[in-house]
C-alpha cells in the first residue's frame, strides 16, 4: 500500500475519488483504505487543504485500480468520517457518485466504534466488534454481543 | 427439534417465539412428571460449566439437570479460581478444550456483557447462557416461566409486579417473553435510583403493552392486592459504581422497598397470588423478608428454585434432540 504524499494528484483512470472529505481527515481515510485493503498495487494519493466553493477547503483521496461496493467495510469505516462524496472512475470518467452513507451497510465490522457499553465484551479485546446499523442520521447502532443501542458520534 | 432463530444456543429470552416457550413448557413439565422416562436420554453425552463468576443455583442445577438425564457434567470449571483464566486464557481456548474433550453443550456464565454471544460465535457446540454480566440470563427467565404456568395455568392474562433493584437484575427482562402473550400488564414498583430501563418501556410501549410504575413504597400493598405474581429482585449491590455517588445511590435504595408480612397484610392479595425471587436474598437489607414469608400460601421463591433442575433438564433434552 503506498500513500504518496508528494505525488501531484492526478487523474486516475480506474478507480475511487473521495471528494470532499472534512480537511484534516484525509489521512485517516487514506488509512481506512490500508486497513482494508490486503495488497500493494493500489495507489493511495492525497490531497489536504484544497479550495472548495461548498466547504471552504476539503482533502481530497484517490484510490487506483478498485471499485468498492456496498457492504465494504473500507466504505463503512470512511462513513465515520462525516459523509464525503464517492466517485467511481472507469475510462477516465464519472460512472457514479454518491454520498458514502449510501454505501453504509446494515453490517459493521470495525475497531472505530466502541460499544457504549463499559461491560460489554468488547472491552477485552478478545471479541471482534460487529455492529447492526438502527438508523443511519444520526448514525445509530446496535452492538451484536450485548444489544447496547448508542449514538455514533462522527469524527 | 428445539431451534431459536435456527439456533440451538439460548443466549437472549427476547429471541424467543411463543411457539418455543410452548414446546419448553410441555416438556418441562412432562420431564416433572415423568423423570424416569427420561433418565437415560443424554447417555454419553456431556455439558461444558465454564463459570467465570461463582454461581451455585444455576451451576448446580446445570450438573443435576445433566445427570438426571443420564449425562455427565465434568467438564470446564465452576469458579476461574485456580484455573488458567487466572493465566489470562481466552474464552476461545477453553471453549476449543471443551470441544477437544468431547463437551456436546456448553453453559458459560461470565461477568461481561454479550460474552455467551461471543462464546457462540466462536464454536459450533450448543451455548447455553447461564448469565452475561447485567445482560440476560434467559435460563432463569425460562424456569419462571415454568413456575408461573405450573401455578396459574396460563401465561396470559396475568398482572405482574416487578419490585427492587429494576435497573441492574437480570431476572425482570422476564418482561420480554411475557409481553409477547396477549393481555398481560406489568406494575413495576422501585426506588427512582434503579427504576425500570427506558428501553424496556420503550419496547413495551411499542408493542401496545400496558405498565405501571410506581417510586412510591407505600403503594405496594394497593398494587399487591391486585397482581397475580409478585417478582422481586436483589438489590444488585456489586453493580452500582464504586465512586461515592453511585454509594451514594446504593444507599437510598436499600431497604426502600420491602415485601414484609406487614405489607401482606395491609394488602387484600387475590389467592392465586404468587411471590417470587430468584435467591439469594440479602440477609441485610432484604427485599423480601422470606424467613416471616416463608409459610405463607404465597411464598413460592423455593418451589421456584427447584424447578430450575426439571426446567434445565428439558432445555438440555430439547437442545441434544434431533
Amino acid at each position: 500500500m503506498l500513500i504518496d504524499m508528494s505525488k501531484k494528484i492526478q487523474d486516475i483512470k480506474y478507480g475511487m475519488v473521495i471528494d470532499h472529505i472534512k480537511p484534516g481527515r484525509g489521512r485517516d481515510i487514506a488509512d481506512c483504505f490500508s486497513r482494508g485493503l490486503y495488497c500493494e498495487e493500489h495507489p493511495i494519493f492525497i490531497a489536504e487543504g484544497v479550495p472548495s466553493t461548498s466547504m471552504e477547503k476539503k482533502d481530497i483521496v484517490k484510490v487506483e485500480d478498485i471499485h468498492l461496493r456496498r457492504g465494504s467495510n473500507v466504505l463503512n469505516e470512511i462513513a465515520l468520517f462525516g459523509d464525503p462524496t464517492v466517485n467511481m472512475i472507469k475510462r477516465g470518467k464519472v460512472i457514479e457518485k454518491k454520498k458514502v452513507m449510501k454505501y453504509f451497510s446494515d453490517v459493521i465490522e470495525t475497531d472505530l466504534i466502541n460499544c457504549a457499553n463499559p461491560n460489554c465484551i468488547t472491552q477485552e479485546g478478545e471479541a471482534p466488534r460487529r455492529f447492526y446499523t438502527v438508523r443511519r442520521r444520526p448514525l445509530e447502532v446496535r452492538c451484536h454481543y450485548c444489544g447496547r443501542e448508542f449514538e455514533v458520534e462522527r469524527k | 427439534m428445539f431451534r431459536v432463530k435456527g439456533s440451538r444456543d439460548i443466549i437472549s429470552i427476547r429471541e424467543f417465539s411463543v411457539d418455543d416457550i410452548g414446546v419448553f413448557l410441555e416438556k418441562a413439565c412432562d420431564i416433572k412428571n415423568n423423570p424416569g422416562e427420561y433418565s437415560s436420554f443424554l447417555e454419553g453425552k456431556s455439558l461444558a460449566r465454564l463459570f467465570y463468576e461463582p454461581s451455585r443455583r444455576t451451576n448446580e442445577s446445570f450438573r443435576l439437570a445433566m445427570e438426571r438425564l443420564g449425562g455427565e457434567a465434568n467438564i470446564g470449571f465452576t469458579t476461574p479460581k485456580g484455573t488458567s483464566v487466572e493465566k489470562g486464557e481466552s474464552i476461545r481456548s477453553n471453549i476449543r478444550m471443551c470441544e477437544q474433550y468431547g463437551a456436546t453443550c456448553i453453559v458459560i456464565r461470565h461477568p461481561r456483557d454479550g460474552s455467551a454471544r461471543y462464546a457462540a460465535d466462536v464454536t459450533e457446540l450448543p451455548v447455553i447462557n447461564g448469565g452475561d454480566g447485567y445482560n440476560e440470563h434467559p435460563t432463569q427467565n425460562l424456569m419462571d416461566l415454568f413456575t408461573i404456568h405450573e401455578k396459574q395455568g396460563r401465561l396470559d392474562n396475568l398482572k405482574i409486579l416487578f419490585f427492587n433493584d429494576l435497573k441492574y437484575g437480570r431476572t425482570t427482562r422476564l418482561v420480554y417473553p411475557l409481553s409477547k402473550f396477549p393481555k398481560n400488564r406489568f406494575y413495576f414498583l422501585s426506588h427512582r435510583n434503579v427504576r425500570m430501563p427506558e428501553n424496556v418501556k420503550h419496547y413495551l410501549n411499542a408493542n401496545a403493552v400496558k405498565w405501571e410504575e410506581s417510586l412510591n413504597p407505600r403503594d405496594f400493598p394497593d398494587i399487591l392486592s391486585e397482581v397475580d405474581v409478585a417478582y422481586g429482585s436483589r438489590t444488585q449491590n456489586e453493580r452500582f459504581p464504586k465512586t461515592p455517588e453511585g454509594q451514594e445511590m446504593l444507599y437510598d435504595v436499600m431497604d426502600y422497598v420491602v415485601l414484609s408480612k406487614k405489607t401482606l397484610k395491609a394488602a387484600k392479595p387475590n389467592k392465586n397470588l404468587m411471590i417470587m425471587h430468584p435467591l439469594p436474598v440479602d440477609e441485610e437489607h432484604p427485599c423480601l423478608q422470606i424467613e416471616e414469608l416463608e409459610d405463607e400460601p404465597f411464598a413460592y421463591w423455593n418451589q421456584q428454585a427447584g424447578n430450575g433442575i426439571p426446567a434445565r433438564q428439558a432445555m438440555l433434552y430439547l437442545i441434544h434432540a434431533d
